[in-house]
């Protein structure tokens, strides 16, 4: 880790492109979460506080930010894509570090307010924060954990949307449009704030401690750019999910250089 | 506990609720969770939630509070529970082997009336299927509250399948005595001379019961084995009992093709005679009583075939 924080996160983004060159993964979502998720591991949570990536096909952005604060050690990081190891293309909770297997969108928000509400049942104050795609916020399930959360109220919950209006085979607005979501959200009881989610200094001052207290829980929607920092994959929704070859490959790595 | 017993007939509902009473104030780390059932338990209010009628919801917050060393238990209506919340039972709770014990309702055929969006025939197969869930088929109310006790202390993950409604007592049978190991199976009614097998588990213990007795005033010695649980301890010991009767006949009420029948002719060469509930068959009105009698699983549907059996077999 440096002290510049756009060379720690150039730096991460080569570790998911390199991650997803040669054994596959979710690249663009990757790419669009990784300045909130640096953020996060780097500046915001503590020991006492947990993190669910209910986005779970970013794993890529997940190992490359755990292993880049020494989470993660490199003999397993190592071992992705190989195999007979927990280091798949969706978070498990056999490796350390991962409290909750996720893959299968739309569970990880209602995950989250128990979690939190067991913590508050403990006397634990830790925060609790959970990282859903906008493309998830289609699930039902995610509604049936809003209106839990706006009715049980289990402060220290912070649910992050990351907004890069992309889903696996479109644009949101051609399945279902999000922007509509984050005002009934609103309207159910959430507080909702809504920032850059490249932006570092946004992204620190909305999640510090100071700045997030009273019992209504949290939904900071960081408006992002799918693909983000490789030229080519931004915006494309091709890069969901498709492998590089290896000319893009040099392409994006130089890039990032 | 707070039981209420008339001529030996118990509800199961009734039973667990003053049972997770019980647990509650027993077990400082243990919370109960239900969907639209806040009027379930009225102790310790402060462990108690309600997620609505959201069963995806239910089993995912569940999973939050285990996952976070909480001893969980939840109850719903099993067919909605399972079938609506089947991903989160199977990637939280199985997956994670998580101690969240599921009370199922309306097991089988129990909620009548109510009809096929409230029957649960297929529950078994569904949780057989996923690792570490521990299956128990409580013969009654009481059994079901003995068993909810120790799989809370165990802290397992665990399907507790009750009916809805009142059930005769059968678990203050002396069979049943000393015997909280629950993957030994109870025999009942005769043995030694005994050539015919009943396997039932739930409602149709009774059923079977009652066909034994009728039939043994008749002069056919049948045994009755109660299944407790689906462990692999559970079905070996069954498997047991399978090779010492020339004739066996899994009385259960769940589809034939993929209940606890299915689960045994997996185990075992011994030809295996299953009458469960047919898929084919519609199920319209009823009470819950028509409905087993429908299926072939009440006490004269049992005694027809027994008798078909051994006719054939005197020929």
């Amino acid at each position: 880790m440096t002290t510049d924080v756009r060379t720690d996160t150039r730096e991460l983004r080569r570790k998911i492109v390199s991650l997803c060159y040669k054994n596959g993964g979710h690249l663009g979502g990757s790419l669009s979460c990784i300045d909130a998720l640096y953020v996060l591991y780097c500046k915001i949570m503590k020991n006492e506080d947990d993190f669910i990536l209910s986005k779970g096909h970013a794993v890529p952005a997940l190992y490359a930010v755990l292993n880049f604060t020494g989470r993660l050690p490199d003999s397993v990081y190592k071992t992705y894509g190989k195999a007979d190891t927990p280091m798949i293309q969706h978070p498990s909770h056999h490796l350390d570090g991962i409290t909750y297997s996720s893959g299968a969108l739309g569970n990880g928000l209602s995950v989250g307010v128990g979690m939190k509400l067991s913590k508050n049942l403990s006397g634990d104050t830790g925060r609790v924060f959970v990282l859903m795609g906008d493309g998830e916020l289609n699930e039902g399930t995610v509604w049936e954990g809003l209106l839990y959360a706006a009715k049980s109220r289990p402060g220290g919950l912070i649910a992050m949307v990351d907004n890069n209006k992309l889903q696996a085979s479109s644009n949101t607005n051609n399945i279902i449009p999000s922007e509509p979501l984050f005002d009934a959200i609103e309207k159910l009881g959430w507080e909702v704030v809504r920032i850059n989610g490249h932006n570092y200094n946004e992204i620190i001052k909305t999640l510090s401690k100071e700045n997030i207290a009273g019992e209504r829980p949290i939904m900071v929607v960081l408006d992002t750019i799918k693909g983000k920092g490789v030229s080519f994959m931004e915006s494309d929704v091709s890069w969901h999910h498709r492998s590089m070859s290896d000319e893009e490959y040099e392409a994006a790595m130089k890039e990032l250089s | 506990m707070s039981v209420k017993r008339a001529d030996n007939v118990v509800g199961a509902r009734i039973v667990l609720e003053g049972t997770i009473g019980d647990l509650l104030e027993k077990y400082p780390n243990l919370v109960h969770i239900t969907s639209d059932g806040s009027d379930y338990v009225d102790r310790c209010s402060e462990r108690r939630f309600d997620v609505g009628i959201a069963e995806a919801n239910l089993i995912n917050v569940a999973t939050g509070f285990a996952l976070k060393n909480h001893k969980v238990i939840v109850n719903g209506i099993a067919s909605f529970v399972l079938y609506n919340a089947l991903l989160q039972i199977r990637n939280n709770i199985s997956h994670h082997d998580l101690g969240v014990i599921i009370i199922g309702v309306g097991a089988g055929l129990s909620y009548g009336h109510l009809g096929a969006t409230h029957h649960a025939l297929e529950d078994i197969a569904c949780l057989y299927t996923l690792p570490n869930i521990n299956i128990y088929l409580p013969v009654d109310g009481l059994e079901a509250a003995s068993m909810l006790q120790r799989a809370v202390s165990i802290g397992e993950p665990a399907y507790i399948r009750i009916r809805t409604g009142q059930e005769p007592v059968i678990s203050d049978r002396e069979e049943y005595e000393n015997t909280s190991d629950y993957d030994h199976p109870i025999i009942l009614g005769a043995t030694g001379e005994s050539r015919i097998l009943i396997i039932c588990y739930g409602a149709t213990v009774a059923h079977s019961l009652h066909a034994a007795q009728r039939l043994r005033e008749q002069g056919l010695s049948i045994t009755v084995l109660s299944v407790r649980t689906l462990s692999r301890t559970s079905i070996n010991k069954i498997v047991f009992q399978i090779k010492k009767f020339k004739h066996v006949i899994v009385v259960e009420e769940h589809y034939d093709e993929t209940g606890v029948g299915a689960i045994l002719s997996r185990e075992t060469d011994a030809p295996l005679i299953r009458i469960g509930v047919k898929k084919e068959v519609e199920h319209l009105g009823g009470s819950p009583d028509e409905l087993l009698a429908h299926s072939g699983l009440d006490a004269d549907s049992i005694i027809r075939k027994i008798m078909d059996v051994s006719k054939k077999n005197l020929r």
